[in-house]
């Protein structure tokens, strides 16, 4: 029931049934056991705007990489094949709705925040000293995609959930169930369903708000549920009336990191968020 | 797997051969293998494994899952500034890898990969060939890098193999953190149990020392005394030789001061001794039968004259439930009561002092007594209280001033009653008076039935009893047909008065009377004075029986200036025991040497022919005094070897022996004497010691000695000692 509405609501947000060629190309390369790295770095040089941007992003000193990386080759020797590949989804995914007609929201903050999320979740999962750290930058970057589908197909009830919410300070996710019966995180789940993800990004996007009940994968629903509380936190300057989702359960404890961790990433965040999202955001100017 | 690929179309990774699914599927098993080998090689003991073997097995591991021209690990070395290669394989290619190795540093590759927790690929244009790094890291801790080299510029490294390194090598991390936290555990053991050992070294040795220097001091004070008492001796000696010699009135008084003087110092160096010896755990007690009252009474008659010429009463107290023979330590109980008594004298300046015995419980064989001084001296502050009976603490510094005294005599009582199985304590009040008092279980002596000898004697003492009418319902006292006791009850002082002089007149004189304290004041001193002055009463001792309740007011001295109390209410039994202590004793029981007194001109030596021997002078020279004094004529030896030699030239009727000379000392110089044979191996030796202990009378008298004067001595030890050994059995040798 709620499938169909979420099915119908992607429709007629826009083309939204398939990722990118390029995308596809890639996920077909990685998992074939014979490929070498010239291989996938052919492959998303076919796409001369995801290469420029997935370069500048690597390149921004957030991600600290040790000279300057000019090829993708080079990235990915550096980063990782699969790293790569999550980079080059994320921009994918964002250049998909770049290209959708919108006036209800402003871009620049939707994905500032969820800019801000992602960083957060990366460096909560260096901290964490976890292998795939892009994964987790994807998955903050994509965690709200959701809200996203529900403004382009609904812009009418979207804003009022937003006025409400607002004005009664409430949660998004709180007042979108008791408008739609589901919310944008069910919405995101069904999107990176049709869009045949891996199902551990799947998972923290889809649980973002609940990260407890991730079967599979809880630490990563948790980092990117902790990233987007203190993401927002970060945001309060620009959007005062945004109310801070709660910190959910004991997601703080399945990260077992320090209190001042908290502090760490802020400060990391603060300091780089201006320079990624100049890279990142921008990427059709430059 | 690694074989360098040429570019390929993209469409050719739509699908894979059969070839190259099954290649696949062994390269996976053979993989898994590899893990599932290194993880159980490395779990099977982690405890035990070491550095080299971890790494040993996780590059085995590494080779099987990929083929690596060459590898090795990246691990800080001792400084912990600098990274080395080990486990190295093959080991020839130690200095590719170093070199490698500065150059990913320098490129910030190393640093990049330190940050990364995962295998990061990086080609190596010159050589090509491409290095592969992975961290050696836990999630707390970095502890090295991962390099291999792969024999191709562009290999085919799919995330599985990458994966599967990540694996190796993280495992390998953890394996070896557990290493080296056994390691530490194993250092922080061995340290702990070192500095362990180290500490109860210290204590050892501090304790050690303590003991040492608790010895070492209990010596000093033992040692110190006993050199004071030498040269006491010489000066008590000397003075009471000059007390013998006429004088003139002012010198006589210069020696009277320094007798009293001397016998003060004799007194604190006593206590000293008695003090360190006590500490020194050397106190051997006594158990014998012995009398409360007789103690109590002997350190009352001492202090009389002491607290009459003070203007205080001393009025002893005495509760004749207290079994009449006890077992114990009467020395030391008597030291006890002494201090006590006289420390009470001592701080009183008006008013009276009262020794109070109490049996407070009487058992089958045992019975515990209370012994109490009371004073209306100065006081104790409360601060002091729990003080006063540590060693040198007198209520604060100005009393030793104002009083004298060492401060030990409290610590010497308290120590005393203690090892009796007692307890001592103190209530006081400021400028109001103190009580110290003792309590004290005491075994009852087997036999304190009187001898039927002893009962007869009873029939002899008469007992006048006066007390008002009112209180002489209590219990009636005059039944004689059970008891031999002849007490006669009268209810007023002129009446006792009477019968007083009437038994005189009748030749069958009361020895005892008991005057009850509820008498009126001035009827009891009528009565004192009576008895005091009016020689037609007969020598009569007044004895008081008082309670609680009434306290004694009368001024008047009775026998001798100190007041002895009975504890009402007074039973028969009670005064058939006075009776027995005053009655008139036969003349065939008295002891001729206990109890005769000492004539000053008498000269029981003469004619003898005796030896003294001592390396002190003075001492020499107050023993041959003491004992021409006494008509013996005297021989000096100055050593053992002296004396050996002048015994075995001629017969003496006894030889007094100093203990301790140099040369040959007086055990030595006995049991020589002894080998002389003839009359040397009888004649008697006494021994001459400033050691008090009692074991020393046993060293005495095991080296061959007959008996013991402790130093220092008067005359009249030295008379009782000839009396005892040379008149005992009339056998004396004569001068020859």
């Amino acid at each position: 029931m709620s499938s169909l509405a979420i099915d119908a609501m992607i429709s007629r947000a826009g083309e939204l049934r398939s990722l990118p060629s390029v995308y596809q190309r890639l996920n077909a390369i990685i998992n074939h056991p014979h490929t070498s790295i010239e291989d996938i770095g052919k492959v998303v040089s076919e796409d001369p705007a995801l290469t420029a941007r997935v370069l500048r992003l690597v390149n921004s000193a957030f991600w600290g990489i040790p000279g300057k990386v000019e090829t993708i080759s080079r990235g990915i020797t550096l980063i990782g094949t699969q790293q790569l590949h999550d980079l080059a989804l994320a921009t994918s995914v964002v250049q998909m709705f770049e290209k959708l007609p919108q006036d209800l929201v402003s871009m620049q903050v939707f994905w500032r925040h969820s800019l801000a999320c992602a960083m957060c979740a990366r460096t909560l999962a260096t901290l964490r000293r976890e292998g795939d750290t892009e994964r987790l930058f994807a998955a903050g970057l994509l965690h709200d995609i959701g809200s996203l589908i529900l403004y382009l197909s609904n812009p009418d009830k979207a804003r009022s959930i937003l006025k409400r919410c607002r004005q009664e300070k409430l949660l998004s996710h709180d007042v979108e169930r008791e408008v739609f019966g589901f919310d944008h995180s069910a919405i995101g789940d069904r999107l990176f369903d049709i869009w045949c993800l891996p199902p551990r990004l799947r998972e923290a996007v889809a649980h973002h708000h609940r990260p407890d009940a991730a079967k599979q994968f809880p630490v990563d629903a948790a980092i990117v549920h902790v990233a987007d509380i203190i993401a927002t936190a970060m945001d309060l300057d620009s959007d005062s009336e945004i109310c801070i989702p709660p910190l959910h359960g004991d997601a703080w404890e399945k990260l077992a990191l320090p209190l001042d961790a908290v502090a760490t990433v802020m400060e990391e965040v603060d300091r780089e968020l201006e320079e990624v999202a100049c890279a990142f955001l921008n990427g059709e100017q430059t | 797997m690694n074989r360098p690929p040429a570019p390929r179309d993209t469409s050719e990774f739509s699908a894979l051969t059969t070839a190259e699914g099954q290649e696949l599927n062994r390269w996976l098993l053979e993989s898994l293998d590899a893990v599932a080998t290194l993880v159980k090689s490395l779990q099977s003991d982690p405890t035990k494994g070491r550095r080299k073997s971890v790494f040993t097995a996780a590059a085995a591991a590494l080779a099987r899952v990929m083929r690596f021209h060459s590898m090795g690990f990246a691990v800080p070395d001792a400084s912990g500034l600098e990274f080395r290669i080990t486990s190295c394989e093959p080991s020839g290619h130690r200095s590719l890898l170093e070199t490698e190795l500065t150059r990913q540093i320098d490129e910030g590759n190393f640093g990049w990969a330190i940050s990364q927790n995962r295998a990061v690929v990086i080609p190596l244009r010159e050589a090509q060939q491409t290095l592969i790094l992975h961290v050696l890291a836990t999630p707390t801790r970095v502890l090295g890098m991962f390099l291999g080299i792969i024999d191709a510029y562009h290999p085919i490294i799919s995330d599985a193999y990458l994966k599967l390194i990540s694996i190796i090598v993280s495992h390998c991390a953890s394996i070896l953190q557990g290493v080296e936290l056994q390691q530490e555990l194993t250092q922080a053991n061995e340290d702990l149990e070192q500095r362990i050992e180290e500490r109860t070294l210290e204590l050892r040795k501090s304790q050690e020392a303590a003991q040492q220097a608790n010895k070492a001091k209990d010596e000093f004070l033992a040692t110190m005394s006993h050199e004071i008492r030498t040269p006491l001796n010489g000066i008590i000696g000397t003075v009471s030789l000059l007390r013998e010699a006429e004088l003139a009135e002012e010198p006589r008084e210069y020696v009277e001061l320094i007798e009293a003087s001397s016998a003060a110092l004799l007194e604190i160096v006593n206590e000293i001794l008695d003090f360190s010896k006590i500490q020194a755990g050397k106190v051997p007690l006594e158990n014998i039968p012995f009398n409360l009252y007789e103690i109590c009474s002997g350190v009352a008659k001492l202090f009389g004259a002491k607290a009459e010429d003070k203007g205080v009463r001393l009025t002893l107290r005495y509760d004749l439930d207290v079994p009449d023979q006890l077992l114990g330590d009467p020395g030391r109980l008597r030291q006890v009561i002494t201090n006590l008594t006289s420390n009470a004298i001592k701080f009183t300046k008006v008013g009276s002092v009262r020794i109070d015995v109490i049996c407070e419980r009487r058992g089958e064989n045992s019975a515990r007594v209370r012994v109490s001084v009371k004073d209306t001296g100065i006081g104790i502050p409360e601060h002091m209280l729990e003080r006063i009976f540590d060693r040198f603490t007198q209520a604060d510094a100005s009393t030793t001033r104002e009083y004298g005294g060492t401060g030990l005599g409290l610590s010497v009582s308290r120590q005393l009653i203690e090892l009796m199985g007692g307890e001592i304590g103190v209530r006081s009040e400021l400028e109001v008076g103190s009580i110290f008092w003792f309590n004290l279980e005491l075994s009852v002596a087997p036999d304190t039935v009187p001898s039927a000898e002893e009962l007869f004697a009873l029939t002899g003492a008469r007992v006048l009893l006066v007390q008002p009418a009112s209180a002489a319902d209590t219990e009636p006292l005059t039944d004689g047909k059970r008891s031999p006791l002849r007490c006669t009850q009268c209810h007023s002082v002129a009446d006792g008065i009477h019968r007083l002089r009437e038994a005189q007149q009748a030749v069958d004189p009361f020895a005892v009377v008991i005057l009850d304290e509820a008498l009126l004041e001035k009827e009891k001193e009528t009565l004192a004075a009576a008895i005091a002055f009016d020689r037609s009463l007969g020598r009569v001792a007044l004895l008081y029986a008082s309670s609680d309740a009434e306290r004694s007011t009368v001024s008047l001295p009775s026998s001798g200036s100190q007041r002895i109390c009975l504890t009402k209410p007074l039973r028969s039994e009670h005064l058939r025991k006075v009776a027995s202590r005053w009655r008139p004793r036969p003349a065939a029981a008295r002891a001729p040497h206990a109890t005769a007194p000492l004539q000053p001109h008498a000269k029981p030596g003469t004619g003898l022919r005796v030896l003294v021997v001592d390396d002190n002078r003075i001492n020499q020279r107050l023993g041959v005094h003491m004992l021409e004094a006494l008509g013996c004529a005297v021989d000096v030896a100055s050593d053992g070897l002296e004396a050996v030699e002048r015994v075995s030239q001629r017969n003496y009727a006894i030889i007094f022996m100093d203990c301790q000379m140099p040369e040959l000392d007086g055990y030595q110089a006995t049991a020589r004497i002894r080998d002389l044979g003839g009359a040397a191996a009888t004649v008697p030796i006494v021994a001459l010691t400033a050691n008090a202990l009692p074991n020393d009378r046993e060293r005495c008298l095991q080296a061959g000695m007959n008996d013991f004067i402790s130093k220092p001595f008067r005359r009249g030890d030295l008379h009782h000692a000839l009396e005892k050994w040379l008149y005992r059995d009339k056998v004396a040798p004569k001068d020859v």
